[in-house]
């Protein structure tokens, strides 16, 4: 892209609103003086593309995406820990920008997603960025108080949900993939859709035993009728299904 | 067939680790060991156990 193209996207950024320019991620910038730069933050922030670990990485940021010129893929453990905690402006994290797919599998609760996108209070969608089944997603999505969509938790029978969704009270649409085999505890979500009950009790473990799902009252009544919920209910014998 | 408890009026049925007001038991879980607090006895404990943490120095 030549440098006058760069340029008018830099403008066209700035008048959607987009004020910190580096930030937003834009390759060429303007430094005080008014003159066209190379915007060399993000190169600096991911080592040219070489760093592994983003634990913490993110943690207190104040703008409302996180777009940086390089796309950002973890390998080590420790990168789901804390990574956007209190992002308190952030109103999306965007597949296009981040790639956990490659992140190590943790062997504690801080190696895994543990308090990620804790009391990001603005926080509205969370894209399918590739997080894998883990060790588990301790408060993960706790103090979202705006988050509507998670796109995708995968998980496998030993994946732990540790207040993994207190307080998400605006969540209406997450999906689960692979196999739910402890205490999941969704209560504070009173506009889960029925798509996304529906999905979270066919992934219940088959095989697991004492486990319990809580879901919200409000949210089973509104989305099935008593024969619908008894019958989806049903499907998963071995779990105490409990509605608060 | 599943056994269903369910609350009174604003009470919260309990075995001490599983809360709720309609509760479909498990086929392993005793139903002699559930009995009814208070929705202010729960959230009091819920706040008790609010641990609030992770914002590490």
């Amino acid at each position: 892209m030549s440098i006058t193209a760069t340029v008018f996207e830099s403008l066209k950024r700035v008048s959607e609103n987009v004020t910190r320019v580096y930030q937003s991620g834009i390759a060429v910038g303007l430094n005080q003086a008014g003159e066209v730069v190379k915007n060399e933050f993000w190169d600096d922030f991911t080592d040219s593309g070489t760093r592994t670990n983003y634990g913490y990485a993110f943690r207190h940021w104040g703008c409302e995406y996180i777009r940086p010129t390089r796309k950002i893929i973890p390998t080590d453990n420790q990168s789901g820990c804390n990574t956007f905690f209190k992002n308190t402006k952030l109103k999306k994290v965007e597949a296009a920008y981040f790639d956990f797919s490659q992140k190590g599998r943790g062997t504690n609760s801080q190696q895994g997603y543990y308090y990620t996108f804790y009391g990001c209070s603005a926080l509205e969608e969370v894209e399918d960025i590739g997080m894998q089944a883990d060790y588990g997603y301790s408060a993960a999505f706790s103090n979202c108080p705006e988050l509507h969509t998670i796109a995708k938790i995968r998980c496998d029978e030993n994946t732990g949900f540790t207040e993994t969704l207190d307080y998400a009270t605006a969540l209406e649409n997450v999906t689960f993939e692979g196999v739910i085999g402890k205490n999941l505890n969704v209560r504070w979500s009173k506009k889960l859709s029925k798509d996304s009950i529906t999905n979270i009790v066919s992934c219940l473990s088959d095989t697991a035993s004492g486990k319990t799902l809580t879901l919200s009252k409000t949210a089973v009544n509104n989305a099935f009728t008593d024969a619908e919920w008894t019958a989806l209910a049903d499907t998963k014998k071995n779990w105490t299904v409990s509605l608060l | 067939m599943r056994r269903i408890l369910f609350a009174n009026e604003g009470k919260v049925l309990t075995n001490g680790e599983i809360y709720g007001k309609v509760i479909y038991l498990a086929e392993s879980v005793d139903e002699s060991n559930f009995y009814e607090i208070t929705e202010q006895e729960y959230d009091q404990i819920m706040l008790e156990e609010d641990r609030g943490g992770g914002d590490y120095a």
